[in-house]
């Protein structure tokens, strides 16, 4: 460890939060409606959208249209994409004459992408063709990222209205951030990309001649505009099966702050924009605070475990001060731990090194980030979201202590809105632990892992915590393109998606139709260290008390292990 | 395509969306709390 890394991951932090105020300002503008200085350009084709589409910008929906229509939409996108898959060798695009996807791997690649998780059980540059990364994969990743942050904006609206039961349009979300958002600064950043030296081309690949004489197939693909969104949109997955370890993925060390940057920075900017629409520009700045205070220790651990030698090689007597296995040289260990942090809190699961091979310790913290709920900052719209979740949960555990009724941001908190936060918190366990555990005995899943033992259990719970979190990076070791992890990991990302918007949904339902009232002496401030402290514990207690038991089993009995093989050598 | 698609596409398609319909009566579920 030393200066420059911390400057770094400092540095990296406060440029994120500092970006997303102009960002949230803007994207508040966007969820309500309002002009913005693209309304030359873009207006007259939202106008379009809503007309060949048929939808009534005005009418507005009830919370039960709004996840229905949040569902009609994800259906469709599944079915689509898994026949675009199932049949790529029937469609345009695909100068590398690939088949089409085994039936199980559609399906688990269709839910992945309509999720916003991107789980990729497949190497992609060896399987995927043009057409489906373009048509299929791509443009998933705007609409999965449009949806999750049109949810986030329902709920805004919910926070700010008076007794109404009016949430917005889902269509007319859905379109104005894909329009307004996501496409136009996906572009500037794709631009961004090509400058810095990321590929961006329909020809399938180049052939080099190596210094030895021999041949090299070089895959090419769009890469760059693929890497905007993926980043952006949180969705993560890559062109190339190392992701953004890749140099086509991430040329260089400003290609990789642009994207540690903007894989956070819409997480943090959904919290600007609910703060403003709520008019809670405080509230909105304790949320940000708790989310960053997580991102920054996540990152200090992880960096102090890389810093030091591996406890392999010193076993082995070897000359070893960083634990280099798995990283990108090009980058080293702090910006390892900046981006391992913001990946695993934000639901992206972009990875710019791999981490099966983290030390345990490193390994175990980058879990528990998407054991939290990936809501710090969480995925787009996600996080926002999950995080008054448990906001409401926090000020209820606060109104138990005082004995009042809790309120969050003047609107009463009930016992019907702690039932269904509760029902959407309690999906991640349920999901997580329920299907790690029936990995672990099965033989059909273990055939998969690479591992045995603690490092094997690992890697089950790193595969489940991350479908469910919709995060969608992989421990690797595990083998998943088999039709028991193809299956159980899709009905894992589904589960972690609509299981948890779907209460979401009703608490926006129930706080739009309550009165707004106004702060009393008797209010419980939800906006100073107080209230940060009591929402950091409670994010730190339902993921500490419902996961620690089987990290105790996974990374942390590895880690003994790996000090007991030293001491032993010693 | 026909003769192309296999009867796990069945399965699989009609899974998904079986799957998405439970949730649509959890939706309407989640009314009656």
């Amino acid at each position: 460890m030393n200066g420059q890394g911390w400057a770094e991951i400092v540095l990296t932090l406060a440029v994120t939060v500092a970006l997303a105020w102009p960002l949230g300002i803007y994207m508040a503008r966007v969820w309500q409606g309002q002009s913005t200085w693209l309304d030359p350009v873009l207006r007259p084709i939202e106008r379009l959208v809503y007309g060949a589409c048929g939808v009534e910008p005005e009418k507005g929906q009830s919370w039960i249209a709004y996840a229905m229509s949040f569902l009609a939409f994800s259906i469709a996108s599944f079915v689509v994409l898994y026949l675009i898959l199932r049949f790529q060798n029937l469609l345009p695009l695909n100068p590398q004459g690939f088949a089409g996807l085994s039936p199980d791997l559609s399906f688990n690649t269709a839910i992945s992408f309509v999720t916003n998780t991107n789980w990729q059980s497949y190497v992609p540059e060896q399987i995927m063709s043009t057409f489906s990364q373009m048509a299929g994969l791509t443009s998933h990743n705007f609409l999965s990222a449009a949806a999750g942050i049109a949810v986030a904006a329902a709920l805004a609206r919910a926070f700010a209205a008076n007794r109404s039961e009016n949430l917005g349009d889902f269509w007319v979300d859905l379109t104005r951030i894909s329009l307004y958002i996501l496409l136009p600064f996906s572009l500037v950043i794709a631009l961004a990309y090509v400058a810095l030296g990321e590929p961006q081309t329909l020809l399938a690949h180049v052939t080099a001649h190596t210094l030895e004489g021999g041949k090299q197939t070089i895959a090419l693909f769009p890469t760059a505009s693929q890497e905007a969104i993926k980043q952006l949109g949180t969705n993560g997955g890559g062109i190339f099966n190392a992701n953004s370890a890749h140099p086509f993925e991430n040329p260089n060390p400003i290609t990789n702050f642009i994207e540690i940057v903007s894989m956070n920075v819409l997480g943090y900017a959904c919290a600007v924009a609910f703060g403003r629409i709520v008019l809670a520009k405080r509230d909105a700045r304790a949320l940000v605070a708790v989310m960053a205070i997580f991102v920054f220790a996540a990152a200090a651990v992880v960096y102090a475990t890389e810093t030091r030698p591996a406890p392999a090689l010193v076993a082995a007597h070897a000359d070893s001060s960083v634990n280099m296995e798995g990283k990108e040289v090009r980058f080293g260990a702090p910006s390892t731990a900046i981006w391992t942090a913001a990946t695993t809190g934000a639901s992206d699961g972009g990875v710019n090194a791999m981490h099966d091979s983290l030390m345990p310790l490193g390994g175990g913290v980058a879990m528990f980030m998407i054991q939290l709920g990936e809501i710090v900052p969480g995925g787009v719209g996600s996080g926002l979201y999950g995080i008054v979740v448990l906001a409401l949960i926090a000020v209820f555990v606060a109104g138990l202590m005082v004995g009042r009724t809790p309120e969050y941001l003047g609107k009463k908190v009930e016992s019907r809105e702690i039932k269904y936060a509760m029902l959407a918190v309690l999906i991640l366990p349920l999901s997580i632990l329920g299907f790690s555990g029936v990995a672990a005995v099965l033989p059909v899943a273990l055939k998969g892992l690479a591992n045995p033992g603690a490092h094997g259990l690992s890697e089950i719970l790193y595969a489940y915590s991350s479908a469910t979190g919709n995060n969608g990076s992989a421990f690797a070791g595990l083998s998943a393109n088999t039709p028991w992890w193809n299956a159980t990991l899709g009905i894992a990302m589904l589960l972690g998606r609509f299981a948890y918007a779907i209460p979401v949904l009703a608490i926006a339902g129930s706080m739009a139709a309550k009165p707004k009232l106004g702060a009393t002496a008797g209010t419980f401030p939800t906006d100073g260290p107080l209230f940060i402290g009591l929402l950091i514990g409670v994010i730190l207690i339902m993921g500490g008390l419902q996961f620690f038991p089987a990290l105790a089993l996974g990374p942390i009995v590895e880690h003994f292990q790996a000090l007991h093989a030293v001491a032993a050598a010693r | 395509l026909r003769t192309e698609l296999h009867m796990l596409d069945i399965i699989y398609i009609l899974g998904g969306v079986a799957i998405f319909g439970v949730f649509a009566v959890y939706v309407h579920g989640l009314r009656r709390i």
